[in-house]
């Protein structure tokens, strides 16, 4: 053989052999776990969707990894790029949104969003001003605040959310406790109308140093101009949420749920006579329930969804299914599911009496017992998976537009 | 098959003998050099072939010394110490061709494995060199496989190394480490103190608080876990003098003495120990692809410490996570179980957040796999240590899996009152937890015997 045949030989050996030694590290490369997979964005090529997704009526608005996505007719089209978008609501008329941004160093503002052409309007200015002597040694950190869940009146011409712009910085500094506000959709300013402060007082005075539990948070207005929210408390030394209801800003807020059935998230039919919510019970699975809502109290919970990580329910625009997001498969991204809503529902229980809270005794609707687990889920249609592979933000509320 | 060639792990006997009964040894080495001695005459009796399957007998003139090439080949090279290239059927040995001193020998030289006494035809050259080639590019493909895969896997084992099987003491029982057996059955119960510390550049390595201690009790014939955590200002005596706040014990003697502490304090047996640094649970949960958790309430702080991705360890930052169900990654499930500033219950609520986020963890980790090891080994490198041998992390992993009900796991908290009372106590110690023992102590060992 020749010496030319040998070194052929002998390089085609290190080829053959190098190539073992890759192709064995690859393939034990291609074997990783899926775990970490990265999710399709909606719209992308690889988003695997459910056809049943064409069959949604009207538009729904949802965000991901901080960018707002339209939903129509089953197809998925970015309106807002990654930014920080989130917690979008509905204007009346389904033109526009109200939706809050959220800023990496620490504070987040609330913008108005045409629907169609994605133009936006920025309606508060939440960045930092400047030090506080003594008390910021991070620099800005108190002189900026969150806005966030932004709600329309049904008239369109007042914003509701929840801010932590009232603090108290010479005092206590470390309490950022969360109330909610009313502002006119027009902006312009700087100190909106409070209706609830601290989550615990009725004045502005702090009284509760270090008693902070999160406050109170998601307004929803309802038919009579009062708000429905989320009131985030401690009962002995565990944190509780409960469905709160308030007439006027200031007044009484009584309540709706048990706060250690810790139900959060409220959705409220666009009859006004049903409110979805989850609740966790104090475990990490949540259950997707509902109750008839005759304005004054709800009626005893009926559990659609158990045994789940359900987020975010929203109602149709004609009141006959839910949406939801809930985690899937190993990656635990959120996904898209839906979930006949019942068409009829126990009323809510006569009996009012008082259960003060707040300075006056107003009467206040009889709330069920908090209860250790959640009701028994109602026989009917199973959920429907609509997504497969996206990663909706579980913690934006999901808007569905006629 | 009778040729092993390299592969034979038995010592060669010494220069080979053709036609020796048994594999020929050693001459699939790169460096073989043969005997100096001049070629054996053919012994008598049947050919001996080389041993490979495909050998047969020769059929043309025996072998013999050949003063040159036959007619019509090539001349081969001529003597000299590139040697033994001049036989037509000249197959390379494994490896570059030989250098100088290193070939078969003179050209008439015949491969020296095989058998020399029979009748060695050119035919019977032919065929066992192709096999011996074939032989020779099969190990090869077996070593360079080999080869990747320990490639793969050298984080892995060099993390294992460095990590795992950490030195503490062995178990420990009432704070002394020769009071528990040594070794349990592998279905006995056992008990690891996990602890979790800032371990940014505003610490030294030897200056760690465990800001996190939960102890997990694990029942693998049940499967069923118990997770307690420890008020990281319990106010306590340490294991090896003083008293200080029970954070403090690792400082002052590392895993060894946290263990001890705990387990004299408490007066449980406590088997081993997992110790994981702030950055290794954000890259630990980003390689899990982030964990799903429910928050109770909002986690909302504007005196977050900023020491993760910021030049400066001393800044701060405002965070929000929010309530309810979601999808947290590193970063975020670190502010998550980290903050304490905006929680009434301080350490405990932040306690809370971290069963909960270690809860969620072990849900995903029950879906990696053994290729994923690699990755694991290279986010814990420097952020892990553990006492557990790695044998024994094998086997307890399809524990984890089997463990997948959350009714499976029961979490313990001390919460407040009558477990304890807040002091202020002279400087350095400051504000801290004063515990009350009688009310502690039946808790713990309700889960965790003494």
């Amino acid at each position: 053989m020749s010496r030319g045949a040998i070194v052929a030989a002998a390089l085609a050996f290190a080829v053959l052999w190098g190539s073992a030694g890759v192709g064995v590290y690859r393939l034990l490369g291609s074997h990783r776990g899926t775990i970490a997979e990265r999710a399709a964005r909606p719209g992308e090529a690889g988003a695997n969707l459910n056809p049943a997704l064409a069959r949604l009526p009207g538009t729904i608005y949802l965000v991901q990894d901080g960018a707002l996505y339209r939903l129509q007719k089953g197809r998925f089209t970015a309106l807002l790029g990654a930014g920080g978008w989130g917690q979008p609501s509905l204007l009346p008329g389904g033109q526009s949104l109200v939706l809050m941004k959220r800023d990496p160093t620490g504070f987040s503002d609330l913008y108005r969003v045409d629907a169609t052409t994605g133009h936006t309007q920025r309606l508060t200015q939440n960045q930092g001003r400047g030090a506080v002597q003594g008390i910021d040694p991070g620099g800005q950190l108190v002189t900026q605040y969150w806005a966030m869940f932004p709600r329309a009146s049904a008239d369109g011409t007042q914003l509701y959310f929840t801010t932590d712009r009232y603090k108290h910085v010479r005092c206590c500094p470390f309490d950022v406790t969360m109330r909610l506000a009313q502002m006119p959709m027009s902006g312009g300013t700087s100190t909106p109308k409070f209706w609830t402060v601290d989550g615990v007082t009725q004045t502005d005075t702090h009284t509760e140093d270090g008693d902070y539990a999160g406050g109170d948070s998601r307004p929803v207005p309802v038919a009579d101009g009062g708000l429905l929210f989320v009131r985030y408390a401690y009962e002995g030394t565990t944190v509780t949420s409960q469905l709160m209801l308030i007439r006027q800003a200031r007044g009484p807020a009584v309540q709706l749920t048990a706060g250690m059935d810790r139900c959060d998230e409220p959705s409220v039919s666009p009859d006004g006579q049903r409110v979805a919510m989850v609740c966790s019970y104090g475990k990490q699975m949540t259950s997707l329930e509902v109750a008839a809502f005759d304005g004054t109290s709800l009626g005893p919970r009926q559990a659609l969804v158990t045994g789940v990580q359900a987020a975010q329910p929203v109602w149709s625009p004609d009141g006959t299914q839910l949406l939801y997001v809930a985690p899937v498969g190993i990656t635990g991204h959120f996904q898209l599911w839906s979930v006949p809503a019942p068409k009829t529902l126990p009323t809510p229980l006569p009996t009012v009496k008082p259960v003060g809270r707040g300075r006056t005794s107003t009467p206040t609707p009889t709330v069920q017992p908090a209860a250790a687990a959640p009701p028994a889920a109602a026989v009917g249609p199973p959920p429907l998976q609509l997504t497969q592979n996206l990663d909706f933000d579980a913690t934006s509320p999901i808007a569905w537009a006629a | 098959m009778a040729y092993n060639g390299p592969t034979n792990d038995r010592p060669a006997p010494g220069p080979p003998r053709g036609g020796a009964a048994g594999p020929s040894r050693g001459h699939g080495h790169p460096d073989y050099q043969p005997p100096a001695r001049p070629p054996r005459a053919p012994a008598p009796g049947p050919p001996r072939g080389y041993g490979h399957p495909d050998y047969r007998p020769p059929a043309g003139p025996p072998p013999g010394p050949r003063p040159g090439p036959p007619s019509g080949q090539r001349p081969g090279p001529p003597p000299g110490p590139s040697r033994g290239y001049g036989h037509p059927d000249y197959q390379p040995p494994l490896g570059p061709p030989p250098g100088p001193g290193r070939g078969y020998g003179p050209p008439n030289d015949q491969p020296p494995f095989g058998p020399r006494r029979g009748p060695a035809p050119r035919r019977s050259s032919r065929g066992p060199r192709w096999g011996l080639l074939v032989a020779i590019g099969l190990i090869g493909l077996l070593l360079s496989g080999g080869g990747g895969a320990l490639a793969y896997f050298m984080p892995a084992l060099t993390a294992a190394v460095s990590s795992t099987g950490q030195s503490a003491g062995g178990p420990v029982q009432g704070g002394l480490t020769g009071n528990a057996p040594a070794a349990l059955p592998p279905s006995a119960p056992f008990t690891v103190l996990f602890m979790g510390s800032d371990n940014d550049s505003k610490f030294t390595a030897d200056g760690l608080l465990t800001q996190s201690m939960i102890l997990v009790r694990v029942d693998p014939v049940a499967k069923h876990a118990t997770m307690l955590s420890i008020p990281r200002d319990l106010y306590v005596p340490i294991s090896n003098g003083g008293s200080n706040k029970i954070d403090a014990a690792f400082i002052r003697g590392g895993a060894a003495t946290a263990m001890a502490t705990v387990s004299r304090d408490f007066q449980i047996r406590i088997d081993d120990y997992v110790w994981i640094g702030l950055k290794g649970l954000v890259k630990l949960i980003d390689l899990v692809g982030g964990v799903d958790v429910t928050a109770a309430g909002p986690v909302m702080d504007d005196f977050y410490p900023a020491d993760v991705e910021s030049t400066n360890p001393y800044a701060y930052e405002r965070v929000a996570v929010l309530a309810g169900p979601q999808h947290l990654d590193g970063v975020h499930a670190m502010e998550f179980v980290r903050s304490r500033h905006s929680d009434l219950q301080g350490d405990v609520g932040r306690s809370k957040r971290q069963q909960a986020v270690l809860i969620a963890l072990r849900a995903k980790a029950k879906y990696l796999n053994p290729s994923d090891i690699p990755d694991l080994a290279t986010t814990f490198s420097g952020e892990f240590k553990t006492s557990i041998p790695l044998t024994r992390i094998r086997s307890l992993l399809p524990l984890a899996t089997a463990m997948s009900d959350p009714a499976q796991v029961k979490q313990v908290f001390l919460d407040g009152a009558p477990y304890y009372s807040a002091v202020t106590l002279p400087a350095p110690v400051g504000d801290a937890l004063k515990p009350n023992w009688s009310a502690i102590l039946p808790l713990v060992h309700q889960d965790f015997p003494a």
